[in-house]
């Protein structure tokens, strides 16, 4: 007899990955569109007015199309910090609780969404410019997030079977009962909670401290308890507006927020940026940087390392992922140096820590997220982070230097030289990259492009570029398709749990608290920052980057602000110091990908050693960019 | 309750209307009131105010009425180019026109405290000025929303759709040579550093309004009704106008202190031409609004009337 359950996920991962080849086609018509728009302003100097209306409205449709895929395909991002620490059975039970907090997430958001969508038919919504009608795209929007409310109760039931496999033989339909049964539960538990936020609306703010408190214990137990970031902040963000303003206003928020995000201009250029990386990816950009930066350094000792650096650097400028350039760039080079005789740690070492360069290096994913979150401008922060990646870039060049004088036998000795013939030759392979980031960058410092255009154009030149090179043949267009979408709702569901998460904290009053806590301790300035950085260390040495975005800049940023900082520097320390916690110990999630390429016979101690010095260089050029924040706030200023 | 204003902290406008009049009405409840402030975004945006308030996120706010988008078109009749001198008398002849019942239906899903113009937009251009209809051909200029796009069109300029947040830096950079917007716009984006040629004309106005959610004014014990009620409608409007009015005289006071500053009124002749050019806005605002005759010529009354009687 045929697995009923299985066969239910093999049908959903079918539809949905229809549904979300569709929102990528719409992605794509949208690049060409942007491009087009930016080459008619260029050439004609004529602009089409309301061009971002038809983005903003297309975007929103075309990013959840890639929801219920990404549901299917688990696209979420859980803190398993605990994964070793608990049984196989509990980590299993936790995995199925999860699931069923994101299906109520996601049922929430079809209904809300929905109810904003009737709202927007009501009052005949139109959008300023082009006057489109506003209903029938929430709407859609609306009927997308239904269909990933399907699927993720399909996954539910799969997490179910799993964690319900030792305990006796049930049918798959036995199963069903209870998945049924369970959600029942959860819709009897939601309605009690909301009874008693009702109740409790008209005190909360005299007991807001007490509250923060109570949802921010729950948002760790979620947490840390295997429930994927999304749900746990959203569903504790919509409790916490709930305790403070009402179940409707609550419920409300949760709805208007959502939509509003999906089509936010400025967010639009994530799934195009990821877009980019991919391209670049397929069409071997990677190598091209790397052979490049190989020439370059191969005359130095250690010189394989730098130019690990220099590649690392290069694919950076063209994708927003730390994890995907220490996974792309790592599976070039690292067989590369072992082959050549350096040593396994300072080998890996150098390519996890390169990672972090994707994120550093404009464009950049944190920085989206964190201008999302602090309502700064994208397009400053990307420029303001160039100077700071110079100043990485550097700092791994010296600690290379330094590793390989102190241990010689961490690197061979044999030097090649290369001849400037050589040097040229891969320049010219390389030239694809370079004229990529000088559009993308070029076009963004000098004003030619906005980040939603420089983001379509980096797209759709990456895009030519593995065209070209007959590189999207068969299904390799779709590969890279799925993997965009993949990231894409993965990184918008976060977006939509952060905000829910960030709307509450601001309403309770906590960044007020903390600020005015602050105030009073009388200390320096600069020692607040020192305590939020050390703090911030520990939490990286645990955590992502995203999830300690996501909680702590609504409560941290606010009181920067007021400490006369500005919010532009503290994005790019942030995200210095977030991206070192991909590479500490005993969380390091660039670790753990060098460690999978290289195989067995590299223990994690090897890798975490080979990466200390590097750590180092780390924290030397964030004290830098502390002291002296002209090193970030300068060239933003000349734009 | 709470009140939220999308505008930044600092803005004038809070500090020198709202927050008095908050402390007024709360004195004035007899202890009953007691009002929570939110300035900038936590609450609401200037695009999703409206809805905030319908849905009972919010108690009271502040919002402009343009990105509302479809709900006020009758309102929008203070908004046409040409029709208002200074904010005051827009509020006011708007602010008449709502409580006569001649614009109908728009406000009945909230409760109206007070409406408002901000002052007329200008012109402000970077390195050309503009004083005839002539100068106009090849400007590129941004402007904010349909109405100013088909106003700079049919003045013969380019139109060029920016964020106010992008204004600063485009006109730097000569990505458009100026932009429609009023001196209240000013100061809070540093423009003064960026233009040099500065033409005041009335090129339309925007609209706010500061409104209540209906059932949060019904469940307010009656003392509390009647503070908000005695502090609000017409004196509001006024205090708001007449603050709009004000703050842009302050803006444009200061930038002529500037050396380089060049500020130029319409020549009368001029702006007979301009109106004459800009009819069709007009046609076109009558056609598309229901009973658009009747509410522009009482639009047009209430301000001859307000002009009469004043000095
Ligand atoms: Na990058
Ligand atoms: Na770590």
């Amino acid at each position: 007899m045929t697995d009923l359950i299985d066969q239910l996920n093999i049908r959903a991962a079918r539809i949905t990955r229809k549904i979300a080849s569709l929102g990528v086609l719409l992605m794509l018509a949208i690049v060409l569109l942007t491009a087009a728009d930016v080459l008619l302003r260029w050439l004609a100097s004529a602009s089409v007015p309301g061009v971002n209306e038809i983005i903003q409205l297309c975007m929103a449709v075309a990013i959840t199309a890639t929801f219920p895929a990404g549901v299917t395909s688990r696209a979420n991002l859980t803190i398993d910090i605990l994964q070793r620490k608990v049984t196989e059975k509990f980590h299993k039970n936790c995995s199925a609780f999860g699931s069923l907090c994101l299906l109520l997430l996601f049922g929430f958001l079809a209904v809300r969404v929905g109810v904003h969508a009737q709202h927007l038919s009501e009052r005949n919504a139109i959008s300023l410019f082009l006057e489109i009608p506003q209903a029938p795209f929430i709407f859609t929007v609306a009927a997308l997030l239904s269909i990933t409310t399907l699927a993720q109760f399909v996954v539910f039931l799969q997490d179910m079977k799993n964690a319900l496999a030792n305990y006796r033989e049930l049918s798959d339909k036995g199963l069903i009962l209870v998945a049924v049964f369970s959600l029942l539960a959860a819709a009897v538990l939601v309605s009690i909670l909301g009874y008693m936020t009702e109740y409790f609306v008209p005190t909360a703010l005299d007991y807001a401290g007490i509250w923060v408190g109570i949802l921010f214990i729950l948002l760790w137990i979620m947490a840390l308890g295997f429930v994927p970031i999304a749900a746990a902040t959203g569903l504790t963000g919509l409790l916490g507006t709930a305790v403070f303003l009402g179940n409707g206003p609550a419920l409300s928020v949760l709805g208007s927020e959502a939509a509003e995000y999906l089509g936010n201009v400025q967010l639009a250029v994530l799934p195009l940026f990821l877009m980019m990386g991919g391209f670049a990816a397929q069409a071997g950009l990677a190598s091209d940087i790397y052979k490049l930066a190989h020439t370059l350094f191969a005359k130095f000792r250690g010189g394989l390392a730098m130019a690990t650096i220099g590649g690392c650097a290069g694919f950076g400028a063209l994708t927003g992922s730390s994890i995907a350039t220490a996974a792309t760039i790592g599976q070039v080079a690292l067989p590369e140096m072992r082959q050549r005789g350096y040593s396994a740690g300072l080998a890996a070492g150098c390519v996890a820590a390169g990672g972090t360069l994707g994120q550093l290096v404009p464009p950049s994913t944190a920085i989206i997220l964190y201008a999302i979150l602090t309502e700064q401008s994208i397009g400053q922060l990307f420029i303001a982070a160039i100077i700071p990646a110079l100043l990485a870039i550097i700092a791994y060049m010296v600690t290379i230097r330094t590793v390989v004088g102190f241990a010689p036998d961490s690197a061979p000795s044999n030097n090649e030289k290369t001849s400037l013939k050589e040097v040229l030759q891969a320049a010219k392979g390389a030239l694809g990259v370079l004229v990529l980031f000088g559009l993308v960058i070029g076009g963004l410092y000098g004003g030619i492009f906005t980040a939603t255009e420089s983001a379509a154009v980096g797209a759709g030149g990456a895009f030519v570029f593995a065209l070209l090179r007959g590189k999207l043949k068969g299904d390799a267009f779709w590969e890279v398709m799925a993997k965009t979408t993949a990231m894409t709702a993965m990184i918008f569901l976060l977006i939509i749990g952060a905000v829910n998460f960030s709307f509450f904290v601001a309403i309770s009053g906590l960044p007020e608290l903390v600020t005015g806590f602050v105030q009073n301790l009388d200390v320096a300035p600069l020692l607040i920052i020192a305590l939020f950085l050390v703090i911030y260390i520990l939490l990286g040495s645990v955590m992502d980057p995203f999830p300690i975005l996501i909680i702590t800049v609504p409560i941290v940023a606010p009181v920067i602000a007021d400490m006369g900082y500005s919010l532009i520097w503290w994005g790019i320390i942030m995200v210095c110091v977030v991206e070192t916690g991909m590479i500490t110990p005993p969380f390091g999630i660039n670790v753990f990908v060098l460690k999978n390429i290289a195989g067995g016979d590299v223990p994690m101690h090897t890798v975490f050693k080979g990466v200390l010095p590097f750590v180092l260089a780390d924290l030397i050029k964030l004290a830098l960019l502390v002291l002296f924040p002209a090193l970030v706030l300068w060239l933003p200023s000349t734009m | 309750l709470n009140f939220a204003s999308p505008g930044a902290p600092r803005a004038s406008m809070h500090s020198q209307v709202f927050e008095p009049w908050i402390d007024q009405i709360v004195a004035e409840s007899e202890g009953t009131l007691n009002i929570r402030t939110f300035y900038a975004s936590p609450l609401g945006n200037y695009n999703n105010m409206y809805d905030r308030v319908l849905d009972g996120v919010v108690d009271i706010a502040f919002a402009t009425m343009a990105p509302i988008g479809g709900m006020f078109v009758q309102t929008d009749v203070a908004s046409l180019p040409f029709e208002t001198r200074s904010a005051l008398e827009g509020s006011i002849a708007l602010w008449n026109l709502y409580e006569k019942g001649v614009i109908t239906h728009e406000f009945d899903d909230i409760k109206l405290l007070g409406l408002f113009l901000f002052p007329n937009s200008a012109l402000h251009m970077s390195d050309r000025s503009i004083r005839s209809l002539e100068d106009f051909r090849g400007a590129k200029i941004r402007t904010a929303g349909k109405l100013q796009s088909d106003t700079l069109a049919l003045l013969g300029g380019s139109p060029v759709t920016a964020g106010a947040s992008e204004i600063y830096q485009g006109l730097s950079r000569g990505v458009f040579d100026g932009t429609i917007i009023p001196w209240t716009g000013i100061a809070p984006f540093k423009l003064e550093e960026v233009t040099q040629y500065h033409l005041n004309a009335p090129l339309g106005s925007s609209i706010a309004m500061v409104f209540m959610n209906k059932d949060s004014f019904e469940d307010l014990p009656t003392v509390a009704q009647q503070a908000i009620e005695r502090n609000s409608g017409r004196s509001l409007t006024e205090r708001l106008g007449r603050h709009s009015d004000q703050d842009a005289a302050a803006i444009e006071q200061r930038t002529r202190q500037i050396e380089g500053q060049i500020i130029e009124e319409l020549d009368p002749e001029e702006a007979t031409r301009w109106r004459t050019e800009l009819q069709p806005v007009i046609d076109s605002w009558v056609a598309n609004t229901p009973n658009g005759a009747r509410i522009l010529s009482a639009f047009r009354e209430e301000i001859q009337q307000l002009r009469s009687t004043e000095p």
